[in-house]
């Protein structure tokens, strides 16, 4: 009876936002505007979020729920625009996008990739959503299985994934630029003890470094100057390829899109981790299980399919723990929590006896959020790709500018600037020198998760190492990570070779 | 069957010995080869001076925290034993940096790095495409606009001067002009620089509001004046001109209000042109 | 060249216009509120819902925004004290505030400023549904017989939580093994996974664990017992050890400020509808569904408090270590 109530409560709130114009016009405002957020570089989801939580005082639950998940959604989908057009990723969670959509934007295919993004970042949406509707208090106990234990072998497992992106050159450049990334990371006050570290009496640095100018650094600043100095026109569209749906290509990846899903989703669910690492998770699998890895960096469709696919998953994900639990998923989700707040809804267990038709409303509104991303997606991506025939001396200083406004705009800091400034000199020279860029952002982004919570575990067990391997879900990311490492070595790939050769030899 | 295929492995090895044993440099330079070569080596020069700078790095890193980073002692109240510590972390990235400081040392050993920086020691190159001017153009602009202007003017100025001068740089797209409007640039940055530096401008803006703010826009309006001198006489450029001054001020026109008074982020210096928009916005209500 | 004439003359005009005289009347244009934490926290819903009801008083608006960062919030403060000191530029600020001196975001003392606290929520410490402590003195017995072996969870070293479980350990002689988290919501997090067994949060952040039976709520860290809805009365932990008057209660003051400066009689506009606001409805039920204890304290009983928070947080996080500047050179009493 209840399932029957609440696909009733579903399909009633589906209807009554869908018919009332306001809504409608709120619903694809909201979208717009995240899809612009998402595709400007530094301004994120959770900028756009938190930015709107601010206006959405004034208006009803509903409606503001509506505007704020448009905002989610779309602003996760934008970050591709600015990852596959000017290689500068809007949204941390867009960088791995930049991996194959820009190399596929300078074939020429940008609009084919804007396409398939759109159809993936749908899908994506549509499964989070899916899985929130349905298996909500299953996913929260099971998120409530990472403790620091899990949460350190995640981080591990994450700078491993680094480790694989490596550049043109050497393989080791991917490690060694993972290393800054996580120096980077060490700079601040650390978490547990509160000691500083590497600040060298700067007060400013105790708060540590921020990820969004470290990302616009590293991306937008080499890609500025590498673009004007070398006076490079960035590839354009030569043929316009049409952006609905390919339904070859989507069928194709059906395996990618199916797996990137479900690592969104269970990404999202694990409170504290958001969509940035669902891509990368997304990305390195969908590489690591690919027939032709070493096309994957040069324009691959399987990599733009995943990492959107992941993080658009991610959203339905995020929102699990938030409801269910009153745990926020994901950094956009913490924005979510307040502005839940500030209307007088508190989530957690208890949300669905106080606001009992609460969370199928969401469910609605995230439904409602994912067409109208799809619908305006389709729109902007044919108009986005003109964006490109800007000849570049004029695109690229407006492009500066909206770094320097979105680095300074999520901490209003004017410090932000002078360390992005900086960092996006040492990226310059570093992809110069033949090292990726994107594990330094990894780096950034995990190293205070792996070093909190590899000191917080030892800190519970009293300096014992066991639980890392007598808790079933630490075990199981302990072996993958293992398989991982070993798959990478040399003689695994004799011994697979080996193994080959016997069995070709049989037949 | 496999004997064949093998038979014939050996052989095209074989006549590939021999194309390749005699052959000249200058043959490969024909087929653009050397090229390569070249970059290779001068990539693997850089790679050894990063390598000693990773190295230095590290053991940098792993020295601080040996001295500066409490292993023991409790901190902040929480009980303190070497799997607690802060510098645990660090030092286990210092002690990674250096390995990798290490390989990479040693491969650029083995390609020829090394020997191409001791060779390059003596003798330097110079460059001859104009790259580094531009290279310095755009960092020039980025760094004033970040350093300088950001910190101590009106916000809309210090955009509208960034987007002005950026786009004059580069889109008039001649090397003379570049370097004309560089030095122009260049020289007012350092006056202001020094200005700041002596701190009048706190002074100046305590006599009389809103002064470097005036100044600024009096270096705005003559870098406008000097850019149009320029392009005297010259129909296309003349165009590219109008198209610079309008898309100066036409993006932060955009941008700067629609922060400021529809997602109400504070902007880090608000001004004389900031104060302005006040008054307009404050005056339609 | 018109365009250019027409710039310089809005140039001078704003500079002219800028120098006339101040105007008598409070309020006569928006109020600009600048939260110093991040949106969604419990300040900034605090004061976006406080702003919002004096704004409909004083019939301008009340722009809330937020200029998080620093340490303590210092980077909000400090912008808001270098604006004009006319009762137009607010701070929301919180308890935590205090520490931005010791960790040498703010060269001043809290004085200089006038707060307006809105109230918090009260400390409760709470234990995983199947830990073996039914009260609060079985839980410290257990933590006198094993020193330091009981897991204790908290947001992060020097927040108001951890001195709440300090001040219960000293006042109780005990000692858990203090375990940090980034946030409040975290460490409630790693209570229902078991990583920890006890944890130190505010009611407000637990109702609904508490509510739902994930969390046991053992004692109020205030004097008086607290009642919550489908729980009953949760004692408070003054009864069973009444040392702990000695430390307790650290409360938590949510509010926002103004630079003492502003002329007194803005001062009063504002305090008198700040106490008109929060005897609204609206306040009053917000704050009965979320767990808030409204404070209304203005002037100098507001001071009072601030004052000694100042001292209280600014010393003990010297002990701690985790203060940067010695609170003796900014010349803060010792508590």
């Amino acid at each position: 009876m209840l399932i029957l109530e609440r696909i009733w409560d579903f399909y009633v709130t589906v209807f009554f936002t869908a018919f009332n114009i306001e809504n409608i016009i709120l619903l694809f405002g909201s979208v717009i505007l995240g899809i612009i957020f998402g595709a400007m570089p530094g301004l994120t989801a959770t900028l756009g979020v938190g930015l709107l939580t601010t206006l959405t005082y004034g208006i009803s639950t509903n409606a503001a729920m509506i505007t704020l998940l448009g905002m989610y959604v779309g602003a996760v989908y934008g970050g591709s625009y600015g990852s596959i057009c000017v290689n500068i990723p809007g949204t941390a969670a867009a960088a791995a996008t930049a991996m194959d959509g820009y190399p596929l934007a300078c074939k020429g295919e940008a609009g084919r990739a804007l396409g398939l993004t759109t159809t993936s970042s749908f899908i994506g949406t549509m499964v989070g959503m899916f899985f929130l509707a349905v298996f909500a208090p299953i996913i929260a106990t099971l998120a409530l299985q990472f403790t620091s234990f899990e949460f350190f072998f995640l981080a591990f497992f994450g700078i491993m994934i680094s480790g694989g992106l490596t550049g043109q050159d050497l393989v080791y450049k991917g490690w060694i630029s993972g290393l800054i990334g996580l120096f980077l990371a060490l700079i601040g006050r650390d978490h547990l003890q509160f000691f500083p570290r590497f600040t060298f009496g700067i007060s400013e640095l105790d708060g540590g470094l921020e990820v969004v100018p470290v990302l616009i650094g590293a991306f937008g600043i080499p890609q500025i100057i590498q673009v004007i100095r070398d006076q490079l026109s960035i590839g354009e569209a030569k043929k316009f390829q049409r952006v609905l749906p390919e339904l070859k290509i989507i069928s194709k990846h059906i395996t990618t899109i199916v797996r990137s899903a479900l690592i969104g989703v269970g990404i999202g669910a694990v409170p504290g981790i958001g969509e940035d690492i669902a891509a990368w998770v997304s990305y390195g699998a969908a590489k690591k299980a690919s027939k032709h890895p070493e096309n994957f960096g040069k324009g691959e469709y399987a990599g733009v399919i995943s990492c959107e696919t992941g993080n658009n998953a991610c959203i339905g994900g995020a929102i699990i723990p938030l409801l269910t639990l009153g745990i926020p998923g994901s950094p956009p989700a913490v924005m979510l929590l307040g502005a839940l707040m500030i209307h007088n809804v508190t989530p957690g267990p208890m949300l669905s006896i106080e606001h009992p038709h609460f969370i199928t409303e969401m469910i609605a509104i995230l439904f409602l959020a994912s067409f109208a991303m799809f619908i305006s997606g389709i729109f902007l991506a044919k108009q986005v790709v003109k964006v490109l025939r800007i000849p570049p001396p004029i695109f690229m200083p407006v492009v500066l500018t909206l770094c320097v406004i979105g680095s300074y705009a999520l901490g209003t800091k004017v410090f932000n600037l002078y360390l992005m400034v900086p960092v996006g000199i040492l990226a310059y020279f570093m992809q110069s020198m033949g090292y990726p860029i994107a594990p330094l952002v990894i780096g950034v982004i995990l190293g205070p998760m792996a070093d909190e919570n590899l000191r917080r575990a030892l800190m519970v067990s009293q300096g014992s190492f066991l639980p890392f391997f007598t808790r079933p879900v630490a075990l199981i990311l302990f072996l993958v990570i293992v398989w991982m490492f070993i798959s990478q070595t040399p003689f695994y790939k004799r011994f697979l070779g080996g193994v080959k050769a016997r069995i070709f030899k049989q037949e | 069957m496999m004997d064949d295929v093998l038979r014939a492995c050996r052989m095209q090895a074989r006549s590939m010995k021999r194309v390749i044993l005699p052959t000249p440099i200058l043959k490969l330079r024909e087929s653009g080869n050397l090229r390569k070569v070249m970059d290779k080596v001068q990539l693997r020069k850089k790679d050894f001076i990063t390598s000693i700078i990773l190295i230095a790095f590290g053991i940098f890193m792993i020295l601080y925290t040996l001295t500066e980073i409490p292993m023991k002692d409790s901190w902040g109240g929480v009980m303190n034993v070497w799997f607690v510590s802060p510098g645990l972390f660090p030092l286990g990235v210092g002690f990674l940096i250096i390995i990798m400081g290490i390989v990479l040392c040693n491969r650029a050993i083995k390609d020829g790095g090394a020997k191409k920086f001791m060779e390059d020691l003596s003798r330097r190159e110079k460059d001859t495409s104009g790259k580094t001017l531009r290279l310095l153009g755009i960092l020039l602009v980025i760094v004033a606009y970040v350093y300088l202007y950001i910190p101590r003017i009106d916000y809309f100025l210090s955009t509208m001067l960034c987007l002005m001068v950026f786009i004059s740089f580069f889109y008039f797209d001649r090397p003379d002009f570049l370097k004309k409007l560089f030095t122009f640039y260049l020289v007012g940055c350092l006056l202001f620089l020094g200005l700041f530096l002596m701190k009048a401008d706190k002074q100046l803006n305590k006599s009389f509001l809103y002064t470097t703010d005036g100044l600024v826009f009096l270096f705005f309006l003559a870098f406008i004046v000097y850019s149009r001198v320029l392009v005297h006489g010259d129909g296309v450029l003349k165009k590219r001109w109008k198209t610079t001054l309008i898309m100066s001020i036409v993006p932060s026109l955009i941008l700067i209000p629609s922060f400021k008074y529809f997602l109400l982020v504070p902007l880090p210096v608000e001004g004389a042109f900031i104060e302005l928009m006040n008054i307009i916005r404050y005056s339609f209500r | 060249m018109k365009k250019y004439c027409l710039l310089a003359f809005l140039f001078v005009f704003v500079l002219s216009g800028l120098s006339l005289a101040q105007e008598k009347k409070f309020p006569v244009r928006d109020i600009t509120n600048t939260v110093v934490w991040a949106a969604g926290g419990g300040t900034d819903v605090c004061n976006r819902i406080v702003s919002g009801e004096m704004a409909k008083i004083f019939k301008v608006n009340i722009n809330v925004i937020n200029k998080p960062g620093g340490v303590g919030g210092s980077i909000g403060m400090n912008d808001v004290y270098s604006r004009p000191h006319d009762g137009y530029a607010w701070a929301g600020v919180s308890e935590s505030c205090v520490t931005a001196g010791v960790q040498g975001g703010w060269d001043k003392r809290m004085y200089v400023w006038d707060y307006f606290i809105v109230g918090g929520s009260p400390d409760v410490i709470s234990v995983t549904p199947n830990a073996p402590y039914k009260d609060l003195k079985e839980l410290m017995e257990a933590a006198k017989a094993k020193p330091g072996s009981i897991r204790a969870g908290a947001s992060a070293s020097g927040s108001i939580h951890h001195l709440n479980l300090l001040a219960l350990e000293k006042g109780a002689g005990v000692k858990f093994n203090y375990i940090p988290y980034p946030g409040s919501a975290p460490a409630q997090t790693a209570a229902m996974t078991g990583e920890v067994s006890v944890v130190v949060t505010s009611v407000a952040e637990q109702q609904q664990l508490i509510r739902a039976g994930k969390l046991r709520p053992l004692a109020m860290l205030t004097p008086q017992p607290f009642t919550m809805k489908d729980v009953g009365a949760i004692p408070s932990s003054f009864v069973p050890y009444p040392g702990l008057s000695k430390y307790l209660p650290i409360m938590q003051a949510i509010g926002f400020a103004v630079p003492a400066t502003v002329p007194e009689n803005v001062k009063e506009t504002i305090a008198d509808t700040f106490k008109k606001a929060l005897a609204t409805d609206t306040i009053k039920n917000w704050a009965d569904s979320n767990y808030y204890t409204l404070s209304g304290k203005t002037g100098k009983a507001a001071k009072e408090e601030f004052e000694k928070l100042e001292s209280l947080f600014a010393w003990t996080l010297w002990e701690l270590g985790a203060a940067k500047v010695n609170p003796e050179t900014l010349k803060i009493p010792k508590p």
